[in-house]
């Protein structure tokens, strides 16, 4: 072969090789740029791309002057990733130390074949300072929303409380939960070799939930709940519920239950504890329902303030039952049925009226019917129709048995008559506003529902400030103002179905200023000891709430003469400084 | 002869041709280089603004969360049972009783007062000489 041709051919292989090597490359360039781009842009993005959902933040929850009774904040939550843990027997025994969590719990979870499990949710700052410390290998931390209540028991049946994943579950939180949890929102974020995010881009952005402002004011609130716990704890009763209205507007501006419990430990409370009696439990009113008949009867006709009525020396017989008063009445004008809170006077009233007109004056007034305040769970109260009724059914009712109303409904319809006559349904939220403030909504202060006319309401008023001078509620008194309410000491229907010798609900339902009123008290004690009558338990407990609630809204004094042990006005000291202090104004 | 000629140093003649594409290569070449550079340390700037981006979010984030943190203290040191129980037991304050208080009639301000009691035990209202000018 000549050397030419040698050289030729070696020239041929080469670039045979060559050809087949860059087909192999090029095959090989197809192969990754276009057959498996999809899978490997994919396989990429896993590795340095990360979809991080935002947690919602929820919206803060506010009493009526901006004070925060509801927040949430973020915290740190501990997981692991059990393929990276080294020891799980190892790691399980030191975290439970320092996170105080079970040992052989934790220990299952790191043996578990994931890649993620919770080691422990929402820990302090202390804990996370104690995991770091360990080192763990496989361990890290997320940041999740707390919800903390900084008032503790403050205000809690109201609130109510979430669950771990900020889920509402009672109160206001479970009722407006829809607004006030937000929406998750999602960013991508792009990750070096070290894994540290260096780009981020919103794909959708977290709606934070709206801020609710309540109509509950942080200091009537804590009045209440002081003087109730007071009331409950010296009388060993049962439980306790007292509410504060406006009843000018139905506005709910405290509302107390005892026991009641804190929302940051809810769940290590006892479910007891959540219960909401102010709105969940219906009782038999007992005398204050006597208002009810009265007023019904005023409107109907078929009585007047002026009247005596015979109260038989306090003994009268219904069907085949005897009912008595407390003492032997002999005649009672109209006004000392109600101030002496006389049931064989009441009875009588109550007996004259259509039981129709009887049922629908009860219903305007709002028994029978949830009030339609903003918490779950509120009860129907018990008012059967007359087609129920039996032959002593509207006697009972006359003096409040066999029917059944909760302490806000028996409070709404009490702010009737201290208003004018007109029903408003109670109500806890004022506003609920969105992250930039604007108003989403806002409650709506209609006209209400007209009950009474103005002159049955008056003759009322003027009567239940004669229960606080000079009948039975004489210890609901407050010093400088003129108040106006009803006593209530009905028997509680024990186990066996029957009326309790032993146990009864003490309340006391007023306002004040009578003429003018500015708040609405009803206090409602349960199974007190020793002493049980409204006028004993409750009647104090409803002044200890309102001169300090009245004082502390600048409600001036209205009483005439300055009480003996009462405050002393300027004017009434001296002259130059009440004309002062109006000139301050 | 030819051995000789052989021997003779060679000079090279110069390829301008060749000499002046070198250098419109080479021009080429480092104006493309140039280029690549410059869009490079854009990338760079890019990423590097990014990481502060990404940090300065961090910070702002940490600070709002510090601001909920501070909001949430300041409500629970304001707590009224707290603040109750502090003036109770630490400055041994105590509400003040009905008989102890002055009131604006026309605005309902309490002006809370320990007035001077008499010999049965009464507090004795304040006496103010109307003849001073206030």
């Amino acid at each position: 072969m000549s050397r030419s041709r040698f050289c030729r051919s070696r020239l041929a292989l080469l670039v045979a090789v060559l050809i087949v090597a860059h087909a192999i490359l090029l095959w090989r360039l197809a192969d990754l740029q276009l057959l498996r781009a999809d899978e490997l842009r994919e396989h990429a993005e896993r590795q340095y791309q990360r979809l991080v959902k935002l947690d919602p933040i929820r919206g803060p929850i506010l009493d009526r002057n901006g004070h925060e009774l509801a927040l949430s904040v973020e915290v740190f939550s501990v997981y692991a990733d059990p393929s990276e843990v080294r020891s799980a027997a190892a790691a399980a025994r030191v975290l439970a130390r320092a996170l105080d969590v079970e040992e052989a719990d934790l220990r299952n979870r790191l043996r578990a074949p994931r890649y993620f499990v919770w080691v422990k949710r929402k820990i302090t700052n202390q804990e996370k300072a104690r995991v770091e410390a360990l080192h763990v290998a496989g361990v890290g931390f997320i940041k999740e929303s707390q919800r903390f209540y900084p008032k503790q028991t403050l205000a809690a049946h109201v609130l109510g409380h979430v669950g771990l994943d900020n889920d509402g579950q009672a109160g206001i939180e479970y009722s407006y939960d829809s607004l006030i949890r937000g929406q998750a929102g999602l960013v991508r974020t792009l990750k070096n070799g070290r894994g540290e995010g260096f780009y981020s881009e919103v794909v959708r952005e977290p709606t934070g939930g709206a801020a609710l402002t309540l109509t509950v004011d942080e200091v009537l609130q804590h009045l209440a709940e002081r003087e109730l716990a007071e009331a409950v704890r010296s009388s060993n009763a049962r439980w306790g519920s007292a509410v504060i209205l406006d009843p000018r507007t139905g506005a709910v501006l405290a509302l107390a239950n005892v026991p009641t419990y804190d929302p940051n430990q809810a769940q290590r409370s006892r479910p007891e504890a959540w219960r909401n009696r102010a709105i969940a439990d219906a009782y038999e009113p007992g005398s204050t329902f006597k208002v009810f008949t009265a007023a019904a009867a005023l409107e109907a006709g078929v009585s007047k303030p002026s009247e005596w009525i015979y109260c038989q020396n306090g003994s009268i017989q219904v069907a085949r039952r005897t009912v008595r008063d407390h003492k032997r009445f002999g005649t009672l004008t109209f006004a000392q049925v109600l101030e002496q809170s006389s049931n064989v006077g009441m009875i009588k009233v109550g007996l004259r009226l259509p039981p129709q007109r009887f049922f629908g004056t009860l219903t305007g007034f709002g028994f029978g019917a949830p009030g339609g305040v903003d918490l779950p769970g509120e009860s129907h109260g018990l008012l059967h129709r007359p087609a129920d009724w039996s032959g002593l059914t509207q006697a009972m009712m006359s003096m409040g048995q066999e029917v059944g109303v909760t302490p806000l409904q028996l409070a709404s319809a009490m702010a009737v008559v201290a208003n004018g006559g007109t029903y408003h349904a109670p109500y806890l939220v004022e506003r609920v506003a969105g992250r930039d403030g604007q108003t989403l909504r806002s409650a709506a202060h209609g006209p209400g529902r007209r009950v009474l006319t103005p002159a049955t309401a008056a003759s009322l008023r003027r009567i239940l400030q004669g229960v606080v001078l000079r009948g039975t509620g004489v210890r609901a008194a407050v010093p400088g103002y003129r108040v106006a309410g009803k006593t209530g000491t009905a028997q509680q229907i024990d186990a066996s179905g029957r009326y309790s010798a032993r146990d009864y609900v003490a309340s006391f339902v007023g306002w004040a200023p009578a003429d003018s009123p500015a708040l609405l008290i009803l206090v409602a004690v349960s199974a007190p000891r020793g002493a049980y009558h409204g006028g004993e338990v409750a009647a104090p407990v409803f002044s200890k709430i309102a001169l300090p609630a009245l004082q502390y809204l600048r409600v001036p004094p209205d009483s005439p003469q300055p009480a003996p042990n009462g405050p002393s006005t300027l004017a009434a000291l001296s002259p130059t400084l009440g004309r002062a202090s109006a000139r301050l104004r | 002869m030819s051995h000789r000629l052989r021997k003779r140093r060679l000079v090279r003649e110069r390829d301008q041709r060749s000499m002046r594409q070198l250098g419109v290569l080479f021009a080429l070449s480092a104006a493309a280089t140039a280029l690549f550079l410059f869009s490079l340390r854009q990338r760079v700037e890019l990423t590097r603004l990014n990481y502060r981006i990404e940090e300065l979010r961090g910070k702002r984030a940490a600070l709002v969360e510090t601001q909920k943190e501070l909001r949430l203290e300041r409500s629970a040191l304001r707590s009224l049972p707290r603040v109750e129980r502090l003036a109770r037991q630490r400055l041994g304050m105590a509400p003040a009783e009905p008989q102890q208080m002055l009131v604006a009639s026309d605005t309902g301000a309490v002006v809370a007062a320990t007035l001077p009691s008499t010999a049965h035990g009464r507090a004795e209202p304040w006496r103010v000489d109307a003849r001073q000018p206030r």
